[in-house]
């Protein structure tokens, strides 16, 4: 820096230069970066979906040494209970593990023979040697003390239970050896076997509680009915369990079979008998209970294999009865011994010896699993799915943590048919609420994914051709000085705000469509048709007609034929109906009409909000997008290779259709992907049009769900980081990658071209 | 004939063939367009109100009246099973409005069974407060004092008129109290009570105290119950409720611990309790302002019969707006036209969005608009300048540069996802456990944790981003290489250059950007239903202290289409106003393309000119 001071550079001036310069590079590759973060952070929303189920010991805690017949917690896991056959035993965690215990009241001194816990219900059913049974309802509740620990007010759980008189149920006074009971709303259910003189005994009591005009259910309860099913059996029964809707009967016999019966109109009887290993080679059935929502029971052989069954009509007019809809659960080593299910949802906890697995019903995974170094005598999973209890052969009491947050999530589920319950087949199928707590969620992508190329498809199909077609008018027939005024009005129409096009097509376009489909079929035929036809004319009419149009102004003169042909198209289309849309009713009148024709000839749905509307309305969307790409590319087909071209001789079509569009050929195309990729992410239209059904029908007169519009109803009630709320982002997710492809493999090629024209 | 084929040039009929594209095109926007146009204007234009006697065979009646008065909606040709055979009925829809009476807004008539068809002049329209139109004969006009007019006495037009016109300035007047006074104090007060949680917190040291503030604020809650902020009443006017005093024994049990235990702290929250029991003293004194004017307008009652023959009446506070349809002359019914479209511009919603003006969807849209056009306009240049200007140009920037033309192209819904995710649930989430922990926990609900005006435009912005990026790239590389290297020659730095000689050469480029980027936030819907927009909005999603209103969820002119036209209860009476909506709408999107595309071309030129 020799140089005099004035010749210098200012300080300032090169501060500001070195300043900016990092500034601008910090602002710009940070704007980069967060755009670019879009995608990572969609991922981390979703990552937790693949999550395994975590479990890990908490403590164990000696229990007093008695026989322990089952478990039972209450919701915040602070007071387990141990149900005897004289007792129940109480551990309250929150007190230094106090034991305190509850004794059931006798009949007569007469000892009690069996008894039975229902987890959902906290209904115990006991039944005594001179074949009386008597419920014992127990209850948790919280009560909140005057004591505050870091400003939260303590709660105390309260564990009372109430023991209904006993009944009668066996009139030979047999003793009671299995018993089993389960209560809805009014209506309670106890079924026992009694045994006398080695004889066995299939019993069932209803008992209904009066309900007064307030709503109110009354303590008293009354004998409904009395049934002795002990006919429909063969062979010693070994288990009995009840649905907790306490409308159906399961039992199981040594000779391995399941007799069903269920509530129909008000009355219980006999529905079904099965074999549910007929087809293994091990028949023995070692375990059977019911899952959450009482609609699946999961059975277990002495080999450790595993089959669920649900009950389902098998047809329309057939009754609901048990059928085999899961085969492929992991085999345990043995029978289940040891058997619990989850109260939030279709997970449920089996266990041999020392292993011990957690699997899930609607996906048949794993969702943990191991081996521990104690045997398992008893199980339970706390009711809020955070707590597993597990009762040792030393009467130990260990409690484990469990953090399984996404049960329901796995690949099946997302993309597999399953066998849902309550349906007669494997379905894809979305339906996320299922109206009811028990219901099974139904989170298959596949419908959400086949709805959006469903949508996509036909508004392409739509759009494709238009736009193209006034591409190649615009870039290579239409004067310059018109190119400068549609090029505009077409991208204006490219801003029209999809939810008014939405709007548009499902309250102005569905309803007048509806009753006019042959009128369209008639406008789409001869629409192109008559394009043809006139062009063909035109070309035998005297030079003096023909001069008037200039060329390039053919679309001018087109104008009013078309407007002509779509009005007398649409008008011909009920004499189009007449001739070939014609149903027979069953009065045997003929009945004109396409939309019965379509369903009742052809077996499809009709609905007004359908596929043909959405791909309208979506096909005009996108039309204006394709159009603009694609007449880029046209237009910038070097002049050089069409001056050549009608240098040598060839008409203006023929160097359009030999030299322009070869040329231009990989640009159209990135023009078509992108407006794909516009079609595909689109919501408005979507939502206001497509009916929002999830059925997997190429139909075009039925709707579909699309991934967008599953996006823009549910995620705002999904609850925060929820199974629903990260499969939504999973769809997010798919939906972003399969734009960002689409969008690259298009911006790609154009790239490509460009590079090409270079060189021309 | 085969000599004029000569000089026919292969392949014409395809030339032919492929106009049909752009005709079909240019018909479809320009149909549309023209067809919202006159839905959307027609939906001002006062109709005349037909009175329809129906034959008594006919099945059509309303309540057994086979009188029917409304507004002919359309006269169409529908495909109708008669007695098992499928007939083509032309039919007329008549919008009957008075749906609280007639639990319909539209009936359909064939039009062979109408016996008479007359417009009476005696047809009143009426808007209501509080309920849908009305189609009414009136019948008389009963004021305060019990003094009827009958609608046939010379006098009662003016009188109704005036009584009209003072109803509204009652309402105005509600209205001042209600937006001015009442909400300052509402806002103050809940300040106070964010104020007053710290001391809540520090006090609430051991459980003797906890015990004894449990005491305070439920006796403080009781009070408050038998009178709006009981204790900021004078002690005279406390003595009229001997109800309180078991509390006031409370009350004071526990301030009296509380001020032996709690000290400095307790003084405070204390004080605070004093103002907020003021305030809300001030506040009811107010509210009963409010309901003694509101009484006011239900002073005066009009009674009236519908053609149909419902006697009902209505309060002159809940009629906004009438007229009589039948009796304007074709300069009123313009006149009416261009105040109806003015009433739609610049008033509130009614009933559930399905009546009344749009004026805060108008504002939540601009609103929103700005804001996205501030937070999208320096990141996207600063980026583009970053990309064109200072980036080492090879395979990564082309590959980042082809990313972000991919972003343009991502489903809004995505980014509305996003958007729910990250700003509201993760940003807004952190900012009220930081900042607003006090006014979440004092049972105020979110503040930023949940969507509103800001994450509205921030996630807008996000999504409009690429299109400034490439828009002012575009603009960048227009920028001839003689200007730059005439700047650096004349000794300039790099920045020196860009900010005196390429920015303002790019100008337009950059504004051409920005205006794409408004058109196309402005139009968007669906990722606001997930960051922010709201059904109905009681407050305006501006304010003059901080945070502004920005936490607000705001209405917007394109949800507003979505939701009335879909969601609401008798979306199709609500149709005209959501054409009117739409219209304006596209409207405003197009105004804002046209402006990009013509400084575009503007920009085009001037540079098709400019050659070095």
């Amino acid at each position: 820096m020799d140089q005099p001071e004035k010749y210098q550079i200012s300080k300032w001036t090169l501060f500001v230069d070195s300043f900016m310069s990092k500034f601008i590079t910090v602002g710009g590759l940070s704007v980069i970066a967060a755009v670019l973060l879009i995608l990572i952070f969609i991922g981390k929303e979703v990552i937790p979906l693949l999550e395994e189920a975590k479990v890990s010991p908490l403590e164990t805690i000696d229990l007093p040494k008695v026989d322990i017949e089952h478990v039972a917690v209450d919701e915040w896991t602070t007071l387990p209970a141990f149900i005897t056959k004289n007792s129940v035993y109480l551990v309250n965690l929150q007190k230094n593990n106090e034991i305190s215990s509850k004794q059931f009241e006798l009949e007569n001194n007469s000892p009690i023979t069996a008894v039975n816990y229902d987890q959902e219900r906290q209904l115990v059913a006991l039944g005594n040697s001179k074949g009386h049974v008597s419920l014992v309802e127990l209850n948790y509740s919280q009560e909140f003390l005057d004591k505050y620990e870091n400003g939260r007010q303590k709660s105390k759980t309260i564990f009372t239970m109430s023991q209904k008189p006993y009944l009668a149920l066996a009139e030979d006074e047999a003793k009671v050896i299995k018993i089993a009971a389960n209560q809805s709303e009014s209506t309670k259910i106890v079924a026992a076997v009694t045994e006398k003189n080695n004889q066995q005994q299939l019993l069932v009591v209803t008992l209904k509680q009066s309900v007064d005009l307030f709503g109110n259910v009354s303590d008293d309860l009354t004998v409904d009915e009395k049934l002795n099913f002990t006919e429909y059996i063969t062979g010693k029964i070994q288990k009995i369990i009840i649905s907790s809707q306490a409308d159906s009967i399961l039992v199981y016999t040594d000779k391995n079979e399941v007799f069903s019966f269920r509530t129909k109109n008000g009355k219980i009887g006999f529905s079904q008998k099965f074999e549910p290993f007929k087809d293994e080679a091990d028949k023995e059935i070692a375990s059977m209970n019911y899952l959450f929502g009482s609609s699946t029971v999961i059975f277990s052989n002495k080999t450790g294999r595993f089959l669920g069954f649900s009950i389902y009509k098998p047809s329309e007019d057939m009754p609901r009865v048990f059928g085999l809809t899961k085969t492929t659960f992991d085999d345990l080593d043995g029978g289940a011994e040891v058997f619990s299910r989850s109260l939030r949802n279709k997970s449920f906890l089996v266990s041999n010896g020392k292993r011990i697995k957690l699997m899930y019903s609607t996906s048949e995974s794993v969702n943990w699993e191991d081996t521990l170094d104690y045997d398992i005598k008893h199980s339970i999973i706390s009711g809020k799915y955070d707590r597993i209890l597990l009762v040792d052969d030393k009467n130990k009491l260990n409690i484990l943590k469990l953090s399984d947050p996404h049960p329901e999530a796995s690949v099946k589920t997302y993309f597999s048919k399953v066998w849902y319950e309550g349906q007669p087949e494997p379905k894809y199928l979305w339906s996320s609420t299922g109206g009811t707590e028990e219901a099974e969620k139904q989170l298959s992508m596949m419908p959400l994914i086949f709805g959006t190329l469903k949508a996509t498809f036909y508004a392409m199909l739509f759009a494709v051709p238009i736009a193209i077609l006034a591409a190649i008018y615009t870039s290579q027939f239409l004067p310059d000085s018109w190119k400068t005024i549609i090029k505009p009005l077409m991208e204006v129409m490219a801003s029209l705000p999809s939810v008014i096009i939405g709007f548009l097509a499902a309250l102005i376009l569905a309803p007048m469509v509806e009753a006019k489909v042959p009128s369209i079929i008639l406008v789409i035929v001869s629409v192109p048709l008559a394009a043809f036809i006139m062009g063909s004319a035109w070309s035998y009419l005297p030079p003096k007609i023909r001069y008037k149009c200039t060329e390039g102004m053919e679309f001018v003169f087109f104008a009013p034929i078309l407007i002509l042909v779509t009005v007398v198209a649409w008008n011909m289309g009920p004499v189009l109906e007449s001739w070939f849309f014609t149903v027979v009713d069953s009065q045997g009148r003929e009945i004109i009409s396409f939309s019965r024709w379509w369903s009742e000839s052809l077996g499809y749905e009709y609905t007004q909000k359908n596929a043909m509307i959405v791909g309208f309305a979506m096909g005009f969307a996108v039309i204006p997008i394709i159009f603009t790409i694609a007449e880029d590319s046209l237009s910038n087909v070097p002049k050089s290779l069409t001056s050549a071209s009608l240098a040598l001789g060839a008409s203006r079509w023929q160097t359009t259709w030999r030299v322009v569009i070869p040329t231009a050929s990989a640009g159209i195309f990135s023009a078509c992907m992108i407006g794909l990729g516009r079609a595909v992410g689109e919501t408005m239209i979507v939502l206001c049009a497509a009916g929002g059904t999830g059925l997997m029908e190429m139909n075009i007169f039925n709707g579909m769900r699309t991934l967008s519009l599953n996006l823009a109803t549910e995620l705002p009630e999904a609850a925060k980081q929820g199974t629903l709320y990260r499969t939504l982002f999973f769809g997010a997710l798919i939906l972003f990658v399969l734009t960002f492809i689409i969008n690259t493999v298009a911006e790609i090629i154009r790239q490509h071209i460009r590079n090409k024209y270079k060189t021309v | 004939m085969k000599k004029n084929n000569t000089n026919k040039p292969k392949g014409d009929s395809w030339v032919w063939f492929t106009s049909l594209g752009l005709s079909t095109g240019l018909l479809m926007v320009t149909g549309i367009l023209i067809y919202i146009l006159c839905q959307g204007l027609s939906a001002f234009w006062p109709k005349d109100v037909a009175q329809v006697k129906v034959n008594p065979d006919s099945s059509v009646n309303i309540n057994g009246s086979k009188t029917i008065a409304g507004v002919v909606v359309k006269d169409q040709i529908k495909r109708k099973e008669i007695n098992g055979e499928f007939k083509d009925v032309q039919e007329l829809q008549l919008f009957v409005a008075n749906r609280d009476l007639y639990n319909l807004s539209f009936i359909y008539i064939d039009k062979k069974d109408i016996e008479q068809k007359k417009y009476p002049e005696n047809l009143m329209m009426v808007e209501r407060l509080n309920d849908s139109k009305a189609i009414i004969i009136p019948t008389k006009l009963i004021k305060e004092d019990k003094t009827e007019i009958p609608f046939e006495d010379a006098s009662f037009e003016a009188e109704f008129s005036k009584l009209v016109q003072e109803a509204e300035n009652i309402r105005d007047k509600a209205y001042d109290i209600q937006v001015g006074p009442i909400s300052d104090i509402v806002k103050k007060n809940k300040n106070l009570v964010v104020d007053q949680y710290p001391y809540y917190e520090k006090l609430k040291f051991n459980n003797e105290t906890i015990q004894y503030l449990e005491q305070y604020r439920n006796a403080v809650e009781s009070l408050d119950k038998i009178s709006i902020g009981f204790l900021g009443l004078p002690s005279d006017e406390q003595a009229k409720y001997p109800e309180s005093k078991e509390y006031l024994k409370l009350f004071s049990e526990a301030q009296l611990k509380l001020s032996e235990i709690g000290g400095s702290d307790f003084k405070n929250y204390q004080e605070i309790q004093e103002k907020i029991s003021k305030g809300k003293v001030e506040e009811s004194e107010l509210v009963k302002q409010v309901t003694s004017l509101q009484k006011d307008l239900n002073k005066h009652t009009l009674e009236f019969t519908t053609a149909s023959g419902y006697n009902s009446k209505v309060t002159i506070g809940n009629v906004i707006h009438y007229f009589y349809p039948n009796r304007l002359s074709t300069g009123n019914k313009i006149g009416m036209f261009f105040s109806n479209a003015w009433n739609f511009l610049t008033e509130d919603p009614r009933h559930a969005n399905t009546e009344g003006g749009v004026f805060p969807a108008i504002v939540g849209t601009l609103m929103m608009t700005i804001l996205m056009c501030i937070f999208v306009t320096p990141f996207g240049v600063i980026a583009a300048i970053f990309l064109h200007e200072y980036a080492k140009q090879g395979t990564i920037v082309r590959m980042v540069r082809i990313a972000i033309n991919n972003l343009a192209g991502v489903p809004s819904i995505v980014y509305g996802a996003f958007g729910l995710a990250f700003f509201v649930y993760y940003v807004g989430g952190s900012i009220d456990e930081l900042f607003y922990g006090d006014w979440v926990k004092s049972g105020n609900g979110a503040m930023f944790g949940t969507g509103g005006m800001l994450w509205a435009s921030l996630t807008l912005a996000l999504l409009t981003v690429p299109v400034v990026i490439v828009a002012t790239e575009e603009a960048l590389a227009a920028v001839p290489r003689g200007i730059r290297e005439g700047a650096l020659g004349c000794g300039a730095s790099k920045w020196q250059m860009i900010k005196t000689v390429v920015l303002p050469a790019c100008a337009p480029g950059i504004i051409t950007g920005m205006i794409l980027a408004m058109a196309r936030g402005a139009g968007e819907v669906a990722p606001l239903m997930l960051v922010g927009v709201a059904d109905i909005a009681s407050e305006l999603p501006i304010d003059s202290a901080f945070p502004f209103g920005l936490e607000r969820k705001f209405l917007h002119l394109g949800y507003n289409v979505y939701h009335v036209g879909f969601k609401t209860v008798d979306s199709e009476a609500s149709q005209p106003l959501v054409f009117a909506t739409t219209l304006l709408l596209i409207s405003i999107v197009a105004l804002l393309n046209l402006a990009g595309i013509i400084i575009r071309q503007r920009l085009k030129k001037r540079y098709a000119t400019s050659a070095f």
